[in-house]
């Protein structure tokens, strides 16, 4: 099955390269890049949209939180399809394009610092991008190692470094000339992936309604970690409400899951979408405004397919794992134990047999087996030992058949995580567990596609951010030397994702594209929306914009919100406390996210400073605004 | 009455989550407002196809000289940079 594997996906990387050598050919001066713009077959055009804007980190990552959170990540994909395509396409896409194009600007923070006349605006934002990015790349490239992981038999950190390397390789080769053909092959491939994948499980489960009821009739199975933040099931919404100051913890939490959900989730990354430097780069790439208009059509239907599905797919998955999931194997050992440290939150490891007792007596046990095909020399899979696992010994031609019964996080429970799973691992394992090895090989496809076409343009972003805009408008650089600083950003780029990935493993995907796409947005959403649509917002309001939302988004996010300002641990080590929300103020304040906060502030700064401040120059604004 | 379980599926005490018979359900969905988020997905994508549709080949506006000029230099900076 590997040489299977292997071959599927050297096929694929040659089919990349060669389609995008095909497509580089046929666009050899500047006006054949326009022309093939304006000619192409429209599918194919459209295709390659979606495939730059939809990752790993949405289908792996989101459909792993969906599995958690339930069916109310839908209203992700709402803000998606109608704020990240329709809005985004129809407002913001032609102002953008023509922009750019008149200002000749060709990064996101030389758009800006050209429509605000300022070297410092530029910089600032290439700096943002360059430090915040590599998070977002990790979650990507997290995504699909913890994909590829168990496809190919290897270690997590092995699937790491073999998926950095084909996408570095891709990067290095040349992956963002990826012109249309390439990008157009990668979205359709997810397209076919995700479709096959939402019918699959509807069938499996019984049908449209039939399996939205069974998953609808689990709500008594949501764990009471869960159940206490507010989860009613996972075809409801969590509970609603805003904790009053001095609330009881126990019901301050209660409304703790709705918060995380509609804000940082929905919001977050629903709105943050309109702020992505990647993004907007690409409004500048396409051809003519008919291309946008064209966009707008298979975007909506693509984000769909690719949100949508990975979303419910990702909640129905409990459906699966908790009535239908039986597992082929041989059972090599039936109560392996597996201590979770003094105190129960540590990683996994397995118990050696002259444990201390107090070691045996907070270890958890867990069953060994061996799937059909897996040799001896290979580590064991295993599964938590829980009173609803049933197994049956020698009953399927020779092998046993062990019955989970179990949701979907605590599916992932095995060696090396904490007795809280991981959710970034849910889709891998439901992918392995319900579908036959080919469709793993065929998804591992769609994986990639999602991973490559997001991945190189991030890095080229990487990239031109230290070699164009700071190394070039601050030290006044010549061509070559940009060019040699540029490719050695992108090598930093990839190096810290690398690192990151390494370093931070577990239920991180969402959580750190999320506050990537929130300091975006609180950052750059009010300069970039004010400087497409407002001749009156001036360079100190731009400035002024940027330095309140970044500020006020990485306070909020390292000394008020409880999640991330608790895993940092600054505020801990530098004033005694978990968070730095007053009793006097409602508890519900540590799960709200940043961008709601520093949103709204970055805006006010835009507006206030602006009008506060003399305006622009009418020739530089007239020359901004030139139709 | 079901109760809450731990996450490893064992019955923890808490109080059940399930609210039979409390509204009809849609789509075999409990909560209306996940399955108007369900809607308004499907809503979003008919409408971003209808209005492509619409918008399929309006009279375009022709090639600026400037984006002749974009066009070139971003062609001429990717090939320089990769």
């Amino acid at each position: 099955m590997e040489t299977f594997t292997f071959v599927v996906v050297i096929v694929y990387l040659l089919a990349i390269g060669y389609l995008g050598y095909l497509g580089y050919r046929q666009t050899k001066t500047a006006a054949d890049y326009l022309v093939a713009g304006r000619n192409a077959n429209p599918v194919v055009m459209a295709l390659s949209y979606g495939a730059t804007f939809i990752s790993t980190s949405a289908i792996v990552g989101f459909g792993g939180v969906a599995a958690n959170f339930g069916m109310g990540l839908l209203w992700l994909t709402v803000f998606n399809i109608w704020v990240g395509v329709f809005i985004a396409f129809v407002v913001f896409g032609n102002p953008t394009r023509r922009m750019g194009h008149h200002l000749d600007a060709h990064t996101f923070p030389e758009l800006m610092g050209k429509r605000y006349g300022s070297r410092a605006v530029q910089v600032l934002c290439a700096l943002i991008i360059f430090c915040f990015m590599p998070l977002y790349a990790m979650a990507v490239i997290i995504g699909g190692a913890e994909f590829i992981g168990p496809i190919f038999h290897i270690s997590y950190d092995a699937a790491l470094y073999l998926f950095v390397a084909i996408v570095a390789a891709y990067v290095i080769a040349g992956g963002i000339k990826g012109v249309m053909l390439t990008d157009a092959l990668q979205g359709s491939i997810m397209l076919v992936g995700m479709v096959a994948l939402m019918i699959i499980t509807y069938v499996k489960l019984g049908g449209f309604t039939a399996a939205h009821q069974m998953l609808a009739g689990m709500s008594d199975a949501v764990p009471a970690p869960l159940a206490a933040i507010g989860h009613r099931g996972w075809t409801s919404m969590p509970v609603f409400g805003w904790a009053k100051p001095g609330a009881a913890p126990a019901d301050a939490a209660r409304v703790n899951l709705w918060w995380t959900l509609v804000s940082t989730i929905v919001l977050g990354v629903g709105i943050g979408v309109l702020a992505q430097p990647q993004l907007v780069v690409r409004f500048m790439t396409v051809k003519s405004r008919q291309a946008l208009s064209r966009g707008v059509a298979v975007g909506g239907i693509f984000i769909f397919f690719m949100t949508g599905v990975a979303f419910v797919v990702g909640a129905l998955s409990n459906a699966y794992f908790a009535k239908q999931e039986a597992i082929r194997c041989e059972i090599v050992e039936e109560a392996a134990l597996f201590d979770p440290g003094p105190d129960g939150a540590g990683a996994l490891s397995q118990l050696p047999a002259n444990a201390p007792p107090e070691a045996v007596a907070r270890a958890k046990k867990f069953i060994g087996y061996r799937l059909p095909g897996d040799t001896a020399d290979r580590p064991l899979h295993y599964l938590l030992s829980t009173p609803s696992v049933k197994i049956e010994r020698d009953v399927d031609d020779g092998f046993d058949v062990i019955r989970p019964g179990m949701i979907a996080i605590a599916r992932t429970i095995t060696k090396g995580t904490t007795l809280k799973g991981n959710s970034d691992t849910i889709i891998p394992i439901y992918l392995n567990s319900a579908f036959p090895k080919w469709f793993g090989v065929i998804f591992l496809m769609t994986l990639l596609s999602a991973a490559m076409s997001t991945l190189s343009s991030q890095f080229h972003t990487m990239g031109t951010a230290i070699g164009r805009d700071i190394f070039e408008p601050m030290l006044g650089g010549d061509a070559a030397r940009s060019v040699r600083i540029t490719r050695t950003g992108i090598v930093i780029g990839l190096v810290a994702a690398l690192i990151l990935g390494k370093l931070v493993r577990g239920n991180i995907v969402a959580l750190a594209t999320a506050i990537f796409f929130g300091v975006c947005a609180a950052s750059f959403l009010p300069s970039f929306v004010g400087g497409l649509f407002w001749r009156r917002m001036t360079r100190p309001g731009a400035l002024a914009s940027i330095i309140v939302g970044l500020g006020s988004s990485v306070f909020w996010t390292v000394f008020v919100n409880a999640k991330t300002a608790t895993g940092l641990g600054v505020c801990q080590s530098l004033f005694g406390k978990a968070t730095l929300i007053p009793s006097s103020f409602s508890p519900t304040w540590a799960v709200v996210d940043p961008i709601l906060v520093a949103l709204p502030l970055s805006a006010l700064a835009a507006v206030v400073v602006s009008l506060a401040t003399k305006p622009m120059p009418a020739e530089h604004v007239a020359h901004v605004f030139a139709k | 009455m079901p109760q809450a379980r731990d996450v490893h599926g064992v019955p923890r005490g808490l109080e059940t989550t399930t609210r039979e018979g409390e509204s009809a359900m849609i789509w075999g969905i409990e909560d209306p407002v996940v399955t108007l988020a369900y809607l308004l997905s499907i809503a979003g994508m008919v409408t971003c196809a209808v209005y492509g549709w619409a918008h399929w080949n309006p009279d375009d506006e022709p090639a600026k000289p400037e984006d002749v000029a974009w066009a070139k230099e971003e062609k001429e900076d990717i090939e320089k940079s990769l």
